[in-house]
């Protein structure tokens, strides 16, 4: 008997709240598509370090998909709450016909079954189905190459999602357990019945609070921006923060009182058509929507500022490949016994061995690398002098930093590349940079590493000289040449001093060989690169070379994979969290405008009655719904005009064209996603106030 | 005087084969513009039933209803609307106002819906609810009305688009003796002052001895007919008791 009425209560609020089901199943499935990435991509053809790329993003996924669970979760808790809310007269019914609150509580214990059941399976389907769509976004993402389309199916990623939400289901049975063993019949029956009285505001309070919130939220946004510079302890920025979520909430808390009341003021809007039903109407809804809404406008505004910051970060960063990786491979060799990596620092202070004079080209050469696979565009050397460190050319600012911090004496001692300014030359030739014209004698930095290049800035302001082998030189430029001799997969030239050709250095001084090359037509092929890319060409040259004397290579395609494969990651995480965010807010939205529907059902039989035709009528209910979907959206597009600036500002990116095509795919989709839910509730609502 | 309402062989059936209920059969009368007429019988005689078909909320299985020379049911769904608009006023039982409208907002809805010119609305509010004395109410909502207040604010948002035919639905159910005759004598003045057409639903013998004209339902059918003529009202009461007791007496529970 109890199961029969389980279903049949389930039947009616599967049509009246079509919505909720429809977020449950959404909900599976995204949790579904996004946590079987592994699965999708395990037939791709992926490079080596691509495919750490998507092992990092499994892993982070993993533990992303708790927080999203949780979200997911106090949603599911909130909407079974609110429905329950919505039934209180029905139990309130049941208790009074002497039915025991076990066997109520047994009921919903029924109903969240099914619907959990229900949902799962019909999530899963979809979610399934999805992911196989879903495998050639990713494929896309990761820029790989589909193997083929093989139908996947990720077990695992079943089982936790089938896991995670019999969790979710379960504290939902808990939850609606204890509310109906705590309840009262009196308070079942009349908190049905309790009708809203019409909360007046008043309408100058309003305009004062709202003028405040208005205050708050220029402060906030002045201060995030405009003056940026003088946010400089993190306590200062979560007060900017705090201030941005008060005066979201005052905005929706204020907006409708003094909003309504200068309507209601103007005869000609107020009572024409609909419009004062309308009015009404949404005033007295948006009482009881102020913290919804601010919580969904802050979800949407945090989904805006991701997504948008990572389709900049994934555009900026493919776009700077060329500019970071302009050739196929740049390989370097110390020739001394030196640590290569210079920003370690520490191994410079050690006795300078003797230069064995082995070129790059001598290496591979001797390793029986083969020479043909390289089209070679350039060979130079670099030269160490102990009269240029980074002490002699900055002069008395380092000894303003040493004061400031000794560690930095690691660096002061640390000797400064020196190069030709012929080799310089050719060199920014091949790679794209602006060449130097130098006297006879003049010096010049070239340095792309922005702590360094202000380092640098600094230290010429105060000392342009230079000695090297007995000559005095002069800075030629009061800059940094933009440039670099190694490629790297982000600005890391640390500074290389460009001198006169004739500079008389000896072969002791010679330290570092640098080749320059692209690969030769035939063998830019997947299989070489993968060669050079994933360590079997380290194992080849270096098969015995000392520390600090290997040949270390940079190629392009190692790079950008690097670059893919990081804004890959990045842009599938946001959304996957984005996802979830819209979803969450524009669920509980879609939720709150059903019930009101289905509470004013008798409100439009009226209007019917009273002569009001569909069109009219579909009007009424479009625009107070577009009034709820549409507040929040609009205030967290204020707050991302700004949030956005900040968000570029963090990632020191100002390049415009990457940020308008972001802005335009976020919005596309933040209006698929949302303006969907808006639909898909406002065609639900009409059915249920056209009945 | 003209025919307002004509209804010609009206059949209303409920249910399906197995288990049919009669709620009209074959009823026929018409209407005289200006006329005041009240239906009583019994629940479940088809009288809300009749009145529902009169007021195109629900369609009749066979049968013609004729209101200003127009068969309602060649309307389609957007041009009843407009016919309800233009043409019927609603009067209902459980008043049927909007409770976050004020009571001026109620009234100027139904002029709303006609798209009436808002310069005109106010001047056209007041005016009507002079009339029906509820002046000092107009900026209250409806909670904060009493039940006769409300159901007259009901009554001038039903006359105020100036109808062919009120349609008042038991208006004097959910109120007490003297709010019902505050109402009663309302809708009297309409109909003597301003030869409004009233066809009012009830199964109050009182409230239907206020009619110039009373029809009795028993069994989906018509039963009897009263018309006041020359008589004073309550006589006309005892006249309808009369015919009451002789239907069997089974209304006189609500008196």
């Amino acid at each position: 008997m109890l199961f029969r009425i389980s279903m049949k209560n389930l039947k009616k609020s599967i049509r009246d709240y079509s919505i909720y089901f429809f977020t449950l199943i959404l909900g599976v499935c995204i949790f579904y598509v996004f946590n079987a990435v592994d699965s999708q991509t395990a037939l791709m053809d992926l490079s080596k370090k691509r495919s750490d790329m998507v092992d990092i993003l499994v892993t982070v996924l993993s533990a992303m998909s708790v927080v999203v669970s949780c979200i997911l979760g106090f949603l599911i808790v909130y909407a079974s709450r609110f429905l329950l809310r919505k039934r209180k007269k029905e139990f309130g019914l049941y208790l009074t016909l002497g039915m025991k609150k076990s066997d109520i509580a047994r009921i919903l214990l029924t109903e969240t079954a099914v619907i959990g059941l229900i949902s799962l399976a019909v999530g899963l389907l979809a979610g399934v189905g999805l992911s196989q769509f879903m495998s050639l976004f990713v494929a896309n993402l990761f820029q790989a190459d589909m193997t083929g389309f093989v139908f996947t199916l990720s077990v695992p990623t079943l089982l936790k999602t089938v896991g995670y939400f019999a969790i979710i289901y379960v504290v939902v049975i808990v939850m609606n357990t204890i509310v109906v063993m705590r309840s009262q019949i009196i308070d079942l029956y009349v908190g049905a019945r309790k009708k809203e009285k019409m909360h007046l505001k008043n309408p100058w309070v309003c305009l004062a609070v709202f003028l405040f919130a208005c205050v708050i939220l220029g402060i906030a946004y002045y201060n995030v921006t405009a003056n940026e510079a003088n946010m400089t302890s993190e306590a200062l920025v979560m007060v900017q923060i705090v201030l941005g979520i008060i005066g979201t909430f005052l905005v929706f808390w204020s907006v409708s009182g003094f909003a309504i009341n200068v309507l209601k003021k103007i005869p000609g809007i107020y009572h024409r058509r609909l419009n004062s039903f309308i009015i009404s109407e949404t005033g007295s809804q948006i009482n009881t929507f102020v913290a919804a809404a601010s919580i969904i406008c802050l979800l949407l505004f945090v989904t805006i500022c991701l997504l948008s910051s990572a389709f900049t970060l994934k555009s900026y960063r493919e776009g700077r490949i060329d500019r970071l990786a302009p050739i196929d491979v740049s390989m370097s060799r110390n020739m001394t016994g030196e640590s290569d990596d210079e920003s370690a620092g520490e191994s410079t202070a050690d006795v300078k061995n003797q230069p064995d004079g082995k070129t790059v080209a001598d290496v591979l050469a001797e390793k029986e690398f083969d020479m043909n696979s390289l089209d070679i565009l350039e060979e130079f050397v670099a030269y160490k002098t102990e009269t240029v460190t980074n002490q002699t050319v900055m002069g008395s600012y380092m000894e303003s930093l040493l004061e400031a911090d000794s560690s930095f004496r690691y660096m002061a001692a640390e000797e400064i590349e020196m190069i030709r300014v012929g080799d310089y030359n050719r060199a920014a030739q091949i790679y794209g940079f602006d060449p130097v014209s130098l006297g006879e004698n003049e010096y010049a930095i070239s340095c792309d590493y922005p702590n360094m290049v202000k380092f640098f800035q600094y230290g010429l302001a105060v000392n342009d000289t230079i000695e090297v082998k007995g000559r005095t030189l002069t800075a030629a430029k009061d800059t940094c040449l933009d440039g670099f001799l190694m490629m790297n997969y982000s600005e890391s030239n640390m500074g290389i001093i460009v001198v006169p050709d004739d500079i008389p250095f000896e072969e002791n001084d010679a330290a570092k060989s640098y080749l320059l090359a692209d690969y030769s037509g035939g063998y830019d092929t997947k299989e070489f690169r993968s060669y050079m890319d994933d360590g079997a060409f380290n194992r080849q040259v270096n098969s015995d070379a000392e520390d600090g004397k290997r040949v270390i290579s940079s190629t392009r395609s190692y790079i950008a994979d690097d670059n893919i494969g990081s804004s890959g990651l990045v842009v599938f995480l946001a959304l996957y969290l984005g996802f979830v965010f819209i979803i969450s807010g524009a669920a509980i939205l879609a939720l709150k405008e059903m019930s009101d529907a289905i509470d004013s059902r008798e409100k439009y039989r009226i209007l019917r009655e009273l002569g009001v035709g569909d069109r009219e009528r579909n009007r009424a209910l479009f625009i107070q719904m577009g009034v709820f979907f549409g507040l929040p959206l609009i205030l967290a597009v204020i707050h991302s005009v700004f949030g956005i600036q900040v968000c570029n500002n963090m990632m020191t990116i100002s390049d415009s064209g990457s940020i308008s095509v972001s802005l335009v795919v976020t919005a596309l989709l933040i209006v698929a996603v949302y303006g969907g839910y808006f639909l898909l509730s406002y065609l639900c609502c009409r059915r249920v106030v056209g009945e | 005087m003209s025919e307002l309402l004509k209804i010609e062989h009206l059949v209303k059936y409920y249910g399906n084969r197995s288990s049919l209920t009669k709620a009209l059969n074959d009823i026929s009368f018409s209407v005289e513009k200006g006329e005041f007429t009240a239906i009583m019988g019994a629940s479940g005689s088809g009288k809300t039933t009749l009145l529902n078909c009169i007021s195109t909320i629900d369609r009749p299985t066979a049968g013609q209803i004729y209101i200003d020379g127009i068969c309602t049911s060649d309307l389609k769904r957007n041009a009843l609307a407009d016919f309800r608009r233009d043409r019927l006023g609603f009067i209902f039982q459980d008043f049927n106002l909007l409770d976050t409208l004020t009571a001026f907002d109620n009234i100027a809805l139904a002029l709303q819906i006609q798209k009436c010119d808002p310069k005109k609305i106010r001047g056209k509010v007041e005016q009507a609810a002079d009339r029906l004395g509820i002046r000092e109410v107009l900026d209250k909502y409806p909670y904060q009305m009493s039940g006769g207040q409300k159901q007259r604010t009901a009554a001038a948002r039903a006359v105020i688009t100036g109808p062919s035919i009120i349609l008042a639905d038991e208006p004097t159910g959910a109120l007490d003796s003297r709010n019902s005759r505050t109402l009663l004598e309302s809708l009297r003045a309409l109909n003597e002052e301003e030869h409004a057409t009233i066809l009012m639903v009830t199964h109050d013998s009182f409230a239907a001895s206020y009619a110039s004209r009373v029809l009795f339902m028993k069994d989906g059918e018509i039963f009897n007919e009263l018309r006041r003529g020359k008589e004073e009202r309550r006589a006309f009461f005892d006249s309808i008791m009369d015919v009451v007791s002789l239907m069997g007496g089974d209304l006189n529970y609500a008196v």
